[in-house]
């Protein structure tokens, strides 16, 4: 036995999750393992860093990137981008975490977080108001709750002085805001007093699926040839257009972005050949083979599965690096990489050191770290980069395609089990039984990962919504958030461009303003249509009317808002790397901005859909059927925060909810989703595709949250609003049957291109037999059958329990099971809660 | 109406899935004949609507002593808030209480009331082999309500199963049985005199009907409440196997007794017998005492023996 590590422990000894079932009977690496041991250090590194509590922050990219774009003022913006990233990669310091079997990592040092100054970094000096003390945005980082991030005096001297100056008025944020001002007054008035959606204008282009395959099977030498070849055609025939000459200016930036990507992967193969001559003979021999591989790839073709990895891994860290964003995914890694991990068993790679190499890749995933402000932080304790790996599902000609990689994938995870890669479980009416038990097995360690996804919804909704051919659609893959893509990787050519920064769309503010006639009751400014005052509203429809109107009115000043902003970043963004790595872009020459994938739509997400239509069944019910009240004094009583009006809200919380299966809340909740989705795919978007929807919140509902007064559900000023598409904390619950239902009634999912996020708590004490998972496995391929989107099941954990007793108002719906009796967890005494939470604690 | 039309269903409970096969809906009837010392769910024994009271919910508003119109309620008193002598459970104070604290168990429905609920579910119980379970209380008190019932989820293609003490008429259980896929039948002793103490009623007429509804060929899961003090006594699980044995039953589920239900006799302002008595699924050495019956279970090893439903 390799005794290396050997008191490295495993994060499932230390815990108490049920870490049992088949599934693990067949799991390659066992914690006795050196391989398993080095995965679990690698893991730790990881959460001592910014996962657990600090970050640094590294001005190197920031300073980097700076430095080259003054010295290329008055070339074309695409060059200027494209050298800036080359740049960086040229002399950006390596960071090389000790015993990892990849190089390349995403900031010049251990848990970094780089800043993107191109895109916005004037918030840095935003005021922030903590605990009463107002201070800077930058000054806040080293005391912040969740991750606190720290910088040297030089650091902070350098952003106040040279580098936020210098990127004044020239930033993306900057340039929308200045384009919106010119070209769209009235919607960046809306934007910036509405509180309805917050478009993001902050980091790079986000959710890609990239042509992972090509670099590895290819090679950059393969794509460069290509290249160059449409740049020679370009210049023999072509010259005489000026579209010619900005093609010909765009395969340059891709050829500039490939010298840079590989001097950064000659770069890790000579520190890996010197970290060799002073490390101990196991890890030389390691390093010695990491440097030839990075000498190897991704310039050429990988010849091994660690190679390919490599490849992979250096093309997705250096987009991070270059043009930032978030949700760049992996797509159908289990497809697309069988053929290589197939070959390299045959060459003699054993399945240890193929699942340990999977799982070091897996690791990469949470090497990024990123600033965000205050309010962020607050809403989101711990970095996601969203960046999805999706796995199982039918072939191109209707097969299940799930096969050993697809297992792998499902061991890397519940052993590096970390925020990222979101692992997306793909299940049709056809998944074998067998793999969908693994999946619940795993689910049960807790943490809500895999996620599960439905071919049944999903392979329809892409081909009636973007006219995809039935083979690309049975290809899609999910991005992160939540939004589905085609798949380059596996479909030839087959790229997408989906925009899905569109923004969160609050969902109740029109209910809001419909309330007010167009006033934004948080700051009294008019910013919708006069849809009419309180008491000319006769009936249930008139007022459902002047929602709808307020929708659309909101709907289409986000458009145009989002137009602009997809417009600065064709205009002052184009993106070489992701030109580089997506088929459409190389293909055409053109930039990703412009339309140059092959499906191209524009993601919009609504939040608070149990929150709307719970607003929108009370109104019904308290003012229209049962006329407890006014509209006028039902109003009154939002703007009083519900003081003085317990009995009117009782009456409100009493109504009918979302999320019971009950018809009537149900229809409103279709009503909301129609409403916002028929307002939304009326509008083009600037790249010849339209705008497409999703209902998901990731935690912005409790953003949304604050900018929203009192609502008719009952719920009070500031609170969050309903979760995703999750019942309201006003629903009771009436378990997992009841919420897939009602969910599936309550949206179109034929249509949700964008995606659903359906979050479903389970008691742990429900899922330990084998009987109670195949009913759990019923339940789940029901709503399969039924045509529900996507489902994500968490499995109830001690601290939920724990802070249920703390706040019984909170965990109303809170169920727990025992022998045989199913009881409410608020309902039991002191003494019977304590034991409920030791139980859950010695439950392994 | 006839009351036969309604009957008072105390709660409904969607995706069950330990009270017979696949995905279940069960539908809990008040009212039960049985005074089971140990009844976790005690708002199930009467058939009448009743308060129930939650005190870690409460605030002390003193609403509910306002509206209250036999003024039964003390808000100063910890421990006997609602005077049970007085109350006469007209639920006016819960339309009162802004902080769910009181509620009035028991809602009276309508046979397709009920039937909508289960209906609801249905591809849930195509897909795993569930159906609807009526529990209680005892669900056959509701004897012509169940049997309409039943027929309808019958004729709907709806598996069936009844959870009873079997403390019935057994010409009704027979006209009943016909609509039931399976019975879910409770056994708590095998001895009359000790029967008759710890439920109040004697068991020949339990052990009667269920010899009767095996001879209908009808299919029967035993399950037998383990209760220290009460039955969980040498001879008992023996009688009790043997029985199951004698009569051709293939599944016994054990129920470790479990104290969840003191709460709610506070709530309802009852006393609870079973105080100070440990639950089985509690005590350190309840697996160990199990496995002094492993003869026992080898003994009866055709039939499939769970702790749990």
């Amino acid at each position: 036995m390799d005794e290396r590590y050997a008191s490295q422990k495993c994060w499932w000894e230390k815990s108490d999750v049920p870490w049992s079932g088949d599934v693990f009977d067949t799991f390659v690496l066992t914690e006795d393992s050196f391989r398993e041991r080095r995965i679990q250090l690698l893991r730790d590194e990881i959460i001592e860093g910014a996962y657990g509590k600090r970050g640094v922050i590294s001005v190197d990219r920031a300073k980097l990137f700076t430095e080259s774009y003054k010295s290329t003022k008055g070339e074309p913006v695409i060059i200027r981008r494209a050298k800036a990233h080359k740049y960086v990669m040229e002399h950006m310091p390596i960071y090389v975490p000790p015993e990892q079997l990849l190089m390349g990592y995403p900031s010049s040092c251990k848990n970094g977080a780089e800043i993107e100054p191109e895109y916005h970094c004037s918030w840095l000096e935003n005021i922030v108001e903590i605990d009463g003390v107002k201070m800077r945005e930058m000054d806040s980082f080293p005391i912040r709750k969740f991750i606190e991030f720290h910088f040297s005096e030089d650091d902070k001297k350098y952003l106040e002085e040279e580098l936020i100056p210098y990127w004044k008025g020239r930033t993306l944020h900057d340039c929308v805001t200045r384009e919106l001002k010119l070209h769209a007054p009235e919607a960046l008035e809306y934007w910036n007093e509405s509180f309805t959606s917050f478009p993001v204008t902050r980091i790079g282009l986000c959710h890609t699926i990239q042509d992972y395959s090509s670099v590895v099977k290819k090679g950059l030498i393969g794509l460069r040839k290509e290249i160059e070849e449409q740049l020679r055609s370009i210049e023999i025939d072509n010259i005489n257009d000026y579209r010619a000459i900005t093609r010909a200016d765009n395969y340059k930036a891709m050829l500039i972005v490939i010298e840079g990507i590989i001097s950064y992967a000659h770069r890790c193969a000579d520190i890996a050949d010197e970290m060799a001559k002073s490390a101990p003979e196991e890890r030389a021999k390691e390093l010695r083979q990491m440097a030839e591989n990075c000498r190897l790839v991704p310039e050429n073709p990988a010849r091994t599965w660690w190679q390919a990895l490599q490849a992979i891994h250096f093309v997705h860290m250096l987009t991070w690096l270059t043009d930032a964003g978030v949700a760049h995914s992996l797509g159908r890694f289990d497809i697309y990489m069988k053929d290589i991990l197939e070959k390299d068993f045959e060459n003699g790679l054993s399945m240890q050191e193929a699942q340990e190499l999977l799982e070091c890749f897996m690791v990469t995933f949470c090497y990024r770290n990123q600033l965000v402000d205050w309010r962020g932080s607050m809403a989101t304790p711990g970095w996601h980069t969203n960046d999805k790996i999706t796995i199982g599902g039918v072939d191109e000609h209707g097969k299940d395609s799930t096969n050993l990689l697809s297992k792998m994938i499902l061991e890397g995870h519940a052993h590096v089990h970390l925020n990222d890669p979101i692992i997306s479980v793909r299940i049709h009416n056809n998944t074998p039984d067998d793999f969908l038990k693994h999946v619940m097995e795993i689910l049960r360690t807790s943490g809500g990962v895999p996620q599960i996804i439905n071919d049944e919804a999903i392979i329809p909704a892409l081909m009636g919504q973007l006219g995809m051919p039935l083979m690309e659609a049975r290809n899609y893959a999910d991005v992160g958030c939540q939004e589905n893509q085609s798949d380059p990787n596996c479909s030839e050519g087959a790229d997408t461009h989906g925009h899905q920064n569109a923004g969160y769309f609050n969902l109740v503010k029109p209910i809001e303003l419909a309330l007010n006639n167009g006033v934004n009751p948080r700051n009294g400014k008019k910013v919708g249509p006069q849809t009419g005052e309180l008491k000319s509203f006769r009936s249930m429809d008139d007022f459902a009317q002047a929602v709808k109107l307020q929708t659309e009115y909101a709907v289409k000043m986000n458009v145009i808002i989002n137009n602009v902003i997809e417009y600065c970043f064709l205009t002052f963004m184009p993106t070489p790397m992701h030109n580089l790595l997506h088929p459409g872009p190389r293909k055409r020459g053109e930039d990703i901005n412009a339309g140059a994938c092959k499906y191209n739509y524009t993601g919009a997400i609504g939040t608070g859909l149990g929150t709307a239509a719970d607003c929108m069944t009370a109104v019904s019910h308290v003012v229209f059927k049962d006329k407890k009240c006014s509209l006028e004094k039902l109003n009154q009583a939002l703007r009083a925060n519900w003081k003085g009006y317990e009995d009117l809200r009782n009456a409100c919380i009493s109504a009918p909810k979302y999320g019971t299966d009950n018809d009537e809340a149900d229809n409103w909740g279709r009503f909301i989703s129609d409403t916002f989705m028929d307002a939304y795919e009326s509008h083009p978007n600037i790249r010849g595709g339209r705008y497409l929807c999703g209902f998901f919140s990731v935690t912005q509902n409790h953003v949304l949250g604050e900018d929203t007064d009192a609502t008719p559900d009952g719920r009070r000023a500031k609170e969050m609003l309903s979760d995703s598409v999750s019942p309201s904390q006003f629903a009771e619950a009436l378990g997992p049957t009841a919420t897939h239902r009602s969910h599936i009634k309550a949206i179109d999912t034929k249509r949700t291109v964008n995606g659903i996020t359906f979050a479903q708590s389970m008691d742990l004490s429900s899922l330990m037999s084998d009987r109670e998972l195949s009913k759990w496995g019923d339940l789940i391929r029901t709503f399969v059958s039924e045509g529900g989107q996507s489902v994500q099941y968490n499995v109830l954990s001690t601290e939920q329990l724990k802070d249920a007793r703390l706040n019984p108002e909170k965990h109303k719906d809170l169920f727990v099971r025992i022998g045989g009796y199913t009881a409410r967890f608020v309902d039991l005494s002191d003494a019977m809660q304590e034991s409920v939470i030791n139980k859950a604690i010695q439950r392994c | 109406m006839n009351r036969q039309d309604e009957a008072l269903i105390f709660d409904i409970q969607k995706y069950s899935i330990h009270d017979g096969p696949g995905i279940r809906t069960l539908i809990f009837f008040k009212g039960c004949p049985l005074r089971c010392q140990w009844c976790c769910n005690p708002e199930s024994q009467r058939a009448l609507p009743e308060l129930m009271f939650k005190s870690n919910l409460c605030i002390k508003c003193g609403r509910c002593a306002e509206v209250c119109p036999r003024n039964a309620i003390d808000i100063a008193s910890e421990l006997n808030r609602i005077n049970r002598d007085e109350c006469v459970n007209c639920g006016i104070c819960v339309s009162a209480c802004n902080m769910d604290a009181l509620s009035l168990v028991g809602k009276w429905m309508t046979i397709d009331q009920v039937f909508s609920v289960i209906l609801r579910d249905k591809k849930y119980y195509l897909k795993s082999g569930g159906g609807v379970t009526l529990s209680g209380g005892e669900p056959l008190f509701w004897d012509d309500f169940c049997l309409r019932l039943l027929k309808k989820c019958y004729e709907n293609n709806i598996h069936t199963a009844v959870e009873t003490s079997g403390y019935v008429n057994d010409m009704t259980l027979a006209r009943i049985a016909q609509y039931v896929d399976i019975f879910l039948y409770d056994i708590k002793s095998m001895d009359k005199e000790r029967h008759k103490h710890i439920t109040g009623v004697s068991n020949s007429i339990i052990i009667d009907n269920l010899k009767k509804i095996r001879a209908m060929g009808k299919n029967v899961i035993l399950r037998i409440p383990l209760i220290p003090e009460k039955n969980y006594l040498e001879d008992e699980l023996e009688n009790m196997f043997k029985f199951a044995s004698d009569i051709g039953i293939t599944e016994i589920n054990i129920m470790p007794y479990h104290n969840l239900g003191e709460s709610k006799y506070k709530g309802l302002g009852r006393k609870y017998d079973m105080e100070g008595i440990e639950p089985l699924k509690f005590s350190k050495d309840f697996d160990i005492q199990m496995q002094t019956y492993s003869s026992l279970f080898k003994k009866y090893k055709d039939i499939d023996i769970r702790i749990g439903g």
